[in-house]
Parts: structure tokens; C-alpha cells; sequence
């Protein structure tokens, strides 16, 4: 079967400076770092086209910084990834959107920085205007928005462009109840058209509902890469010690 | 090095119709809230030359700058300013300003410095038109050449585009740089041949002090094309062309190095 995601040896180091300007020291001779930590260690797994992946562990884990190398948003460190296929990235929503401009004009400018067409765009907007339920906000500046409005416009941007592979950080929560509803009925028409997905979230019940696999994100290390209930138990037995 | 100077010219390279595509888009970003929009970067500009101009007229007259009207003078001067003047302080902005889209989506982070300087070039390119109307009015259509006018057009841009690499890198990275280089910046004007004339200091010294800026060349170049014909000399040239390569590796140098830091970090 085809690999939609294929990571291999993958760390990331974030590096800490006491003053800003030691980064410019650092990057000529590699010194003048007060702090290395480093988020993930070593990490290898693959997801094949189709198959959805739960991505558990607790917060500072690791699972965002995770997510963000894979939509190609950050660098690693060290080590490899290949995504095979357009990739849309549920994470950050309402960034990138310039607030003077209208919900309709920021389709397209954040459209166009994700690197399609004015065609492309033409034919999902109304479709986007649809699914936003933004009824004349959508053509008004979005500095006018409410937080959850302008989500919403970047949860249907990133569902309606097509994406063959979908990255979904902690983002069912966007909107009111009814939005919520809806979103969620969205990604799930796209997990039965066979998108390969990863999928972070701290439900279980969402976990269950969707993922053939989880992987058990603990200290910047995969701990566990395997069956749905096995990981949760192992997931929820950890919580229970730390407590 | 090499490297990072393949790097940064492989991703312009591969990626120009978007850089196009979005360099429209973001030349009418800052004035869309406004309903004269463009006209009011114009409106600024001719704010601000009417100042000057009128102020030299009270104290001198209809006197004459290095052979030619000061109007004249002043206006060819200032216009190729008021571009460097925007790179300096939007360009250099472009990746700070821009975090929204390095954070959310797979954008190569070195060619925003490039869009904002196109940007301000389409924003801007009818400024350059007010040249020719006040230069022509004063009757210096026959010296108006226009080789010399595309090639300090090309030094004007090949500058913009070189520091705007260094200065947007650097500014993102550090708070205490933006600071001293804001106010530098405000005084950078009257250090160039711009509001005065510092042909009369004929000492070797003071001229090779204010010349070291490679924008004088540019600033002086723009008086060549349209009144004075070239009187740059070779070693000025080549002087400016080699500051270009110099800023141009830095800049590709600290983009190349940077861009892991910039999700992460800004």
C-alpha cells in the first residue's frame, strides 16, 4: 500500500537564547545556546493512504510540534519526512488572514499562498461561503469577526481544498455546538473518502470513533504504535500514576 | 555559503508566479481600509517634496544644485528615497508582519522579503513618473537618458532586494536591532546627497565617508539619468556592484540559516 506519511528518524531541538541576538552567534558558530530541549526523539512511522491515525499523549508532548514538521510548517532537526500528496493542516486556523480584507478576499489571498489557482478558488468558494453559515460577515472585513468566526473560515478552507492527507490538531472544539456538529460531519465524509489523516486530540471517545491506530506520544518518544484500545489503556494508566 | 545562495535562488526560481501572484495581492494590503487607497502613498510623497521644495525656494530662490534647478534637484533625489525609505521600513517587516503565515501553512519563508519589495515597486512605480513631468517641465527633456535611467533602475532594485534579505532576517530575530535601526533610518537622509548637495566638499575624506553607503550611488545615479549624463566613475561602480554581491551572500547566508527558526521562534 502506498505511504502517505512516511517519517524516519525525526528530532527536533528547540534552541534557547537569553538574548536574541545569540541566535546570530549561534548560527555562524554554533555556540551561544543557553538551552537545548529537545521535543522529539527519534521518531519513526509511516501512515499508509486511507488509514486514520490517533496521535495521543499529554500536553507538551510533543504532538503539535509533531503535526507542524508534517504539514511541512517547521523544519526538523534532524532526520526525514515525506509526504506524498496536498497537504491540509487544521492547525493555527484563523492565522495568516489579513484583517482588513473580507472573509471572500482572505480565501483567495490565503488560498493563493497555499499555492492555488484563481480557478481552483472560484470553484470551492461558494461551497466555503455555504458551509461558513457567515450569511453577510462573509463580506466584511474580519477584523469584525469573533474568534470563532474566523476559524471557521480556516477550518473550510483547509477541508475544501482537496487535501489527500489531513492534519488535525485539537480542532473539532471550533465554533458554537451547531458548527461543531458540522465540522465534525465534514471530517468524517473525508475519513470514508480514504484521506490519510493524524489526528491529535484528548478525547477517547473521538479517538475510538475514528482511529484504526494510535500512536502513544510520551516525552518527545513514540512509546506505543499499535491498536486503538491498547494504546488508550496504556495512555490512561500513565495519567492515573501521574496523579 | 554557496550553498545557501544556490538554496535561496532555486526557491525564487521555482516559485516566481506566486511571488507575482502575491506581490499584487499585498501592494494594495496596507491601503485597503482607506477609500483613496493608492493615492495616498502619493499623496504623502508630494506632501513632502512640496515641504522641501518650497522651503529651499524661500531661503534660495530659483538658485541652481550642481548645475541643475533645485526643484529638479531635490525631486530625483527624493522619489528613489521614498522606495528605499519603504523597503527600510515595510520590507524589513516582511517576515515579522507575516508570522500568521509562516505559522499556519507551507510557505517558503525567504521569498516574503522578495514580494514586499515587489510589492512596494508596483505601490510605487508611478512615483517615478513625477520625474519625468517636473524634469521635462523644467526643460531637461534633452538630457533625460534612458539607458542610464534602466540601468540605475536595475541598481535600485538589485539593492532592495539584497539588503531587504539582511535587514528582514535580522530585524525578525532581534528586538534590540529593530530598535537601533529605527532610528538609524530616520536619519539616513540626510547623510545622502538627497535634501543637499556635498559636491562642494572637494576633501578626499568626507566624500569617501558618505559614499560608503551603496544608496548614494543609486541616489546620485537617478541625477545622472535625468539631468547630468554619467559622471560615475568605474571605480564607484564597481565598488557598488561588489556591496550588492557582498549583502546579497549575507542575506541568502542568514535567510538559508534562519528559516528553521522562524515558526519556531518569531
Amino acid at each position: 500500500m502506498e505511504k502517505k506519511i512516511e517519517v524516519k528518524n525525526l528530532n527536533k531541538i528547540f534552541y534557547m537564547f537569553d538574548k536574541d541576538y545569540k541566535i546570530l552567534q549561534w548560527i555562524v558558530t554554533k555556540k551561544g545556546c543557553s538551552k537545548e530541549k529537545h521535543v522529539l526523539k527519534n521518531i519513526s512511522f509511516s501512515v499508509d493512504a486511507g488509514e486514520i491515525v490517533g496521535l495521543i499523549g499529554v500536553n507538551g508532548a510533543g504532538k503539535s510540534t509533531l503535526m507542524k514538521l508534517v504539514a511541512g510548517i517547521t523544519y526538523p532537526s534532524s532526520g526525514e519526512v515525506t509526504v506524498n500528496g496536498r497537504v491540509g493542516a487544521l492547525i493555527n486556523l484563523s492565522a495568516g488572514f489579513n484583517p482588513d480584507y473580507t472573509g471572500r478576499k482572505n480565501i483567495y489571498y490565503k488560498g493563493t499562498l497555499m499555492g492555488m489557482s484563481r480557478t481552483e478558488i472560484d470553484h470551492i468558494i461558494d461551497d466555503i461561503e455555504e458551509f461558513v453559515e457567515l450569511g453577510e460577515y462573509f463580506d466584511r472585513p474580519i477584523r469584525m469577526y469573533s474568534s470563532g468566526m474566523s476559524a471557521r473560515l480556516g477550518f473550510a478552507l483547509a477541508v475544501y481544498t482537496e487535501p489527500e492527507i489531513l492534519i488535525i490538531d485539537e480542532v473539532l472544539a471550533v465554533g458554537d455546538k451547531i458548527f461543531q456538529k458540522k465540522s465534525r460531519a465534514k471530517v468524517e465524509e473525508m475519513f470514508q473518502q480514504g484521506k490519510s489523516v493524524l489526528f491529535s486530540s484528548h478525547s477517547d471517545d473521538l479517538i475510538r470513533q475514528f482511529c484504526s491506530r494510535v500512536l502513544y506520544l510520551k516525552d518527545g518518544e513514540i512509546v506505543f504504535d499499535g491498536d486503538v484500545e491498547e494504546g488508550l489503556k496504556l495512555y490512561n494508566e500513565d495519567i492515573k500514576k501521574k496523579k | 555559503m554557496l550553498e545557501s545562495i544556490k538554496y535561496v535562488i532555486e526557491e525564487h526560481i521555482a516559485n516566481y508566479r506566486l511571488m507575482i501572484k502575491v506581490a499584487l495581492m499585498d501592494s494594495k494590503k496596507q491601503t485597503v481600509r482607506s477609500s483613496l487607497g493608492i493615492l495616498w502613498t502619493y499623496f504623502h510623497d508630494i506632501l513632502y517634496m512640496a515641504v522641501f521644495i518650497l522651503v529651499r525656494l524661500m531661503i534660495a530662490g530659483n538658485s541652481e544644485m550642481m548645475g541643475m534647478h533645485s526643484t529638479v534637484y531635490l525631486i530625483t533625489g527624493m522619489i528613489p528615497w521614498f522606495f528605499i525609505s519603504d523597503v527600510l521600513s515595510q520590507g524589513s517587516m516582511s517576515i515579522r508582519s507575516n508570522k500568521g503565515i509562516i505559522q499556519s501553512i507551507r510557505f517558503p519563508a525567504t521569498l516574503l522579503p522578495t514580494i514586499s519589495v515587489m510589492s512596494i515597486f508596483v505601490k510605487r512605480i508611478f512615483s517615478f513618473i513625477l520625474i519625468f513631468i517636473i524634469s521635462f517641465g523644467f526643460g531637461y527633456a534633452k538630457n533625460f537618458h534612458p539607458l542610464l535611467f534602466i540601468y540605475y533602475m536595475m541598481c535600485l532594485l538589485a539593492l532592495c532586494l539584497a539588503m531587504n534579505l539582511v535587514f528582514s532576517a535580522v530585524i525578525t530575530i532581534s528586538e534590540d536591532f529593530r530598535q537601533l535601526y529605527g532610528s538609524i533610518i530616520r536619519v539616513l537622509i540626510y547623510t545622502m546627497p538627497i535634501l543637499w548637495d556635498f559636491s562642494r566638499y572637494t576633501a578626499i575624506w568626507p566624500n569617501v565617508l558618505l559614499r560608503i553607503n551603496p544608496m548614494v550611488y543609486v541616489v546620485k545615479g537617478f541625477r545622472d539619468a535625468f539631468v547630468l549624463g554619467m559622471t560615475q566613475d568605474l571605480l564607484y561602480s564597481v565598488y557598488f556592484w561588489g556591496c550588492i554581491v557582498v549583502i546579497f551572500a549575507v542575506g541568502c547566508f542568514l535567510q538559508f540559516k534562519l528559516k528553521k527558526f522562524y515558526a519556531d521562534f518569531v
